[in-house]
């Protein structure tokens, strides 16, 4: 990964910064006094700004202290683990690493298995309410796990600590292109005017569907003139490039902040060069939430270590010295309503040695196996899919899809099935290229044993043979 | 349907392995990053700031408690009477206060307030900083003052408090005997020995209090069979119990530091603690009416000023600022009192102001304090006894403007005082009254009355002056 080295335009990076939160007390502007609701998000930012000094060791043996809180509750109240996790779970002292490294990891094909055996059975009140998130991750295989408002506030909480590290000027707009919920549209519809960090001064946050053409995304992109852009990699790049075919970008834009799928080297420079906009990426997934971010004063990441046990193992399930690659396992340490004990989350990554900030949080050099190919339109436009939206994560039957066009532009929909499909499903599965994308395409549904990854270990749900 | 979630014991650290302490988390199965509760986490809140504003450069925290006070001069100059006129044209501002616009505005003395302390209470509370209370002290000079606080100035007292904790790595889990002047049902529960927490936010551990007025073996006895981590009082107070500590032989043998507060420390108590306990000693600066001002560095013997919390200047006699290792007038805003705006308030000590910290903190420095110290007075039979004036009952006495207890003999005590008139037979029997309480002791008193009192040599303002050597 290179990071361009300087910002050329809207950089505070080496002036002063420091904002400032709103506060709710009338006449108390600094320090302010937060109100109940932002003060727990910013109760975790203080932890943060201490705990991302502790040694590595430090981290770690709280994390153990923290898994073991979850292990024990989960052994107890999700009949998942019921079992599993008879070596480890009921001691009321930490786990040892030793010990940890002994639980099985989880696969996506054991959490689709599982289904609801994989969540409490006896909800905690004091985590809130659960909601499902779907998800078809980075592989095509579609799961569904539980969150809450402990995870939820956690989410916030890094959320922050990356807009903060990054050095983000909270007065900016920012842009957001991706797929868009209803509760986004419904907001839009009634006219309110969104803002995107919560507990501070925030400047306004626009919203573009992605699966409009990237044409029209880029006019109200120049037509907004937000400061911040934030959108897929695969998207970002073919902004870029309509960007540079009508000699047209948005002038203001200072970051671009991406997320869903792995950044190529050459997109950072690419976005230097056509934008002058610096690319910060954050490894994320929407089962766990937060898992890395780029690291303020260098090119690599750094594990969320507060949020997330990540651990890169290698093929023995040992873990993997700086410089080398491995399988990424993580496991949220708060989530306890779906909790996810070790889960190979289908990425790679090449662990890297200590940051030299000073942080103890681990590092990692760069992640692999998270890319997606945009889908070639007759009239030559390209188009995102949005996968979490075909219809194919309903269908329990489903394992894993890919979605594959070839050079005809027809579209091989590969399924990997535990049983056959009901008629019904099959309309699901045949209507899926509608529902992603708004368009209609020549489907044929193809019935696979597996999908195998891509050379360099990248499992791709959508491949394009337009794209080489 | 709910669960409990079984408990888990923190892993201990190993040796020379730094971690912060954890907040204390409410929500089950949470035990780190802690899910604090709502107060708690408004507290945090506020930390979290102080820890990343200590490191900005002087200019950033300037410029930000410049912004402060141009909320703090406007609220007053609409809603004080007392600063009505002299602030009106800062009622409406339309950009910060400058510096030079600051430092234009008037010194308030303690004899405002204890003149106009009625006019200088804001005519509209707000709602959000909660309910006043009254805070009476006689400070540092003998001249009694009552101020108003409320939950909001209590906030950032809370968290200024967390960060010194923090700052210094005390074990919050730690024991603390905290040895005090104490007044009323506090003495009788005192003596029950009931332990209270002393660290707001996190899991604390107990601390024990005691009067100043038991007898100095029997505290003594008392740290002893207590075995603290930490002993907090004043500095005079701590000499006291070294010396008798080194007569006796005996020390605590769990302490990690001890904490002062109160009075100037002087270097030869350093030292002692250092020799006779083992121990360090971290001094907090702060007073009653402002609340905390500065603590001391944990690299340094220098201060750190908590400009996060109240704006420091130390003036000449001309009104200007001193330069690094000049002495001059502390004045002093508290940045968050908007009950009762203290506005450039010089609270009678003096200081000697320091250079740029070598640690990363960019706070001011103060070298030292001059000016809050206090001696301990010695009765007939040879006993030292502590006595402080603070809240003893002078306060109420109306002519009453500044006092002094002065000792040059172990018969007598003598109360000095500046009053706007002589005070009556039955306001005397009250200022006797208070003399008991002030010092635990039936001293004979003789009431003396001055045109003024002045300080004593080296700047300092004393309000009790024992010129009876230790005994030998």
């Amino acid at each position: 990964m290179r990071r361009p080295s300087t910002d050329t335009k809207g950089s505070v990076r080496d002036q002063e910064y420091a904002p400032s939160m709103s506060s709710a007390v009338p006449g108390i502007v600094w320090p302010a006094i937060p109100d109940t609701r932002n003060a727990a998000a910013f109760a975790l930012l203080a932890q943060f700004e201490m705990s991302q000094w502790w040694s590595a060791e430090a981290l770690q043996r709280h994390q153990l202290h923290q898994a073991t809180a979850l292990i024990n509750y989960a052994a107890q109240n999700v009949p998942f683990y019921r079992g599993r996790l008879s070596d480890v779970a009921g001691r009321d002292c930490a786990v040892t690493m030793e010990e940890w490294r002994r639980i099985p990891l989880l696969t996506r094909a054991e959490i689709q298995e599982a289904g609801e055996t994989l969540s409490s059975a006896r909800p905690l009140k004091a985590h809130g309410d659960y909601y499902v998130e779907q998800t078809s991750g980075s592989t095509g295989e579609p799961v569904s796990v539980r969150q809450n408002s402990v995870t939820g506030r956690l989410h916030t909480a890094f959320t922050l600590r990356d807009h903060i590290w990054h050095r983000r000027r909270f007065g900016g707009k920012l842009a957001v292109v991706r797929r868009l919920s209803d509760k986004v549209l419904k907001s839009m519809e009634a006219g309110n005017i969104a803002r995107w960090a919560p507990g501070f001064p925030s400047g306004p946050m626009v919203f573009f569907e992605v699966t409009d053409s990237v044409g029209d995304a880029l006019d109200w992109i120049v037509d907004e003139a937000p400061d911040y852009l934030i959108t897929y990699p695969t998207y970002y790049r073919a902004l870029l490039a309509e960007s540079e075919r009508i000699g047209v970008r948005p002038e203001k834009v200072s970051q671009v902040l991406t997320f869903g799928e792995v950044v190529p080297d050459d997109l950072r420079v690419r976005s230097e060069d056509i934008w002058g906009a610096r690319l910060v990426d954050m490894y994320s997934a929407q089962e766990i939430g937060v898992i890395a971010l780029e690291c303020p004063d260098h090119d690599h990441y750094l594990v969320q270590s507060e949020g997330v046990l990540l651990e890169v193992l290698d093929e023995d399930g040992n873990p993997c010295a700086p410089g080398e690659v491995g399988r990424v396992v993580v496991t949220p340490l708060h989530n306890f309503a779906t909790p996810m004990i070790r889960y190979f989350i289908g990425d790679y990554a090449e662990a890297g040695e200590p940051c030299a900030s000073g942080r103890g949080l681990p590092v990692i050099r760069r992640f692999f196996g998270r890319s997606r190919n945009m889908l070639t339109l007759p009239s030559g436009g390209k188009i995102w899919v949005a996968v979490n939206d075909c219809g194919l994560n309903q269908i329990d039957a489903v394992r894993q899809f890919q979605i594959v066009q070839q050079m005809d532009l027809s579209i091989i929909l590969k399924l990997v099935i535990d049983r056959p499909l009901t008629a019904e499903e099959s309309v699901i599965a045949q209507r899926a290229m509608v529902s992603a994308t708004g368009h209609e395409f020549d489907v044929h549904v193809e019935f696979v044993d597996a999908i195998p990854r891509q050379p360099g270990g990248k499992l791709e749900d959508v491949l394009s043979e337009l794209d080489g | 349907m709910s669960t409990k979630v079984p408990a888990v014991s923190e892993p201990a650290p190993e040796s020379g392995d730094h971690t912060d302490p954890i907040p204390r988390s409410e929500v089950p199965g949470i035990l780190w990053p802690a899910f604090t509760g709502p107060k708690d986490s408004v507290t945090l809140s506020i930390l979290g700031q102080l820890l990343v504003s200590q490191n900005w450069p002087p200019e950033m925290l300037l410029r930000r408690q410049l912004r402060q006070l141009t909320e703090l001069v406007a609220y007053a100059a609409k809603t004080v009477p007392f600063y009505r006129d002299g602030l009106a044209s800062f009622a409406r501002p339309k950009r910060p206060l400058t510096m030079d616009e600051w430092q234009s505005l008037p010194i308030l003395r303690r004899k405002d307030i204890q003149e106009h302390g009625a006019e200088m209470v804001t005519r509209r509370p707000m709602k959000e900083h909660s309910a006043a209370v009254d805070v009476q002290t006689s400070g540092s000079t003998g001249e009694a003052v009552t101020v108003k606080r409320n939950a909001v100035t209590g906030r950032f007292f809370s968290a200024l408090t967390l960060r010194d904790h923090l700052a210094h790595r005390r074990n919050l889990s730690g024991k603390v005997t905290y040895i005090r002047r104490m007044s009323g049902a506090s003495i009788e529960a005192a003596k029950e020995g009931k332990p209270a927490p002393w660290v707001e936010g996190f899991p604390s551990g107990p601390m024990y209090f005691r009067d100043v007025h038991e007898p100095l073996d029997e505290t003594l006895d008392w740290i002893l069979s207590e075995d603290p981590d930490y002993v907090m009082s004043y500095p005079t107070y701590l000499r006291a119990l070294l010396r008798r500590s080194a007569e006796r032989g005996v020390r605590p043998g769990n302490l990690r530091q001890v904490v002062t507060f109160g009075e100037v420390v002087d270097p030869e108590v350093r030292k002692e603690c250092s020799e006779i306990w083992g121990v360090t000693l971290a001094d907090v600066y702060s007073t009653q009416e402002v609340g905390l001002i500065a603590f001391q560095c944990p690299e340094h013997e220098h201060y750190l000023v908590q400009a996060e919390g109240i704006f420091v200047e130390v003036l000449d006699d001309d009104g200007r600022p001193c330069s690094p290792s000049d002495v001059g007038r502390v004045v002093v805003t508290p940045l968050h009192n908007f009950s009762m705006p203290l506005i450039r308030y010089e609270i009678g000590d003096f200081a000697e102001v320091g250079g740029p910290c070598h640690s990363r903190r960019g706070l001011p420095i103060l070298n030292r304090v001059l000016g809050r110290s206090r001696n301990m007075l010695v009765t007939p039979s040879g006993e030292r006894v502590w006595a402080s004036l603070t809240g003893a009952g002078l306060e109420p006495i109306e002519p009453i403007r500044q006092f002094q207890v002065y000792q040059d003999n172990p018969a007598e005590i003598e109360l000095r005082l500046v009053v706007t008139r002589e005070l009556s037979s039955e306001e005397e029997a009250q200022a006797r009254r208070a003399m008991v309480k002030a010092t635990g002791y039936e001293f004979a008193v003789k009431v003396v009355y001055r045109d003024e009192i002045p300080r004593s040599a080296g700047g300092k303002y004393e309000d009790v002056v024992c010129a009876i050597g230790d005994p030998p």
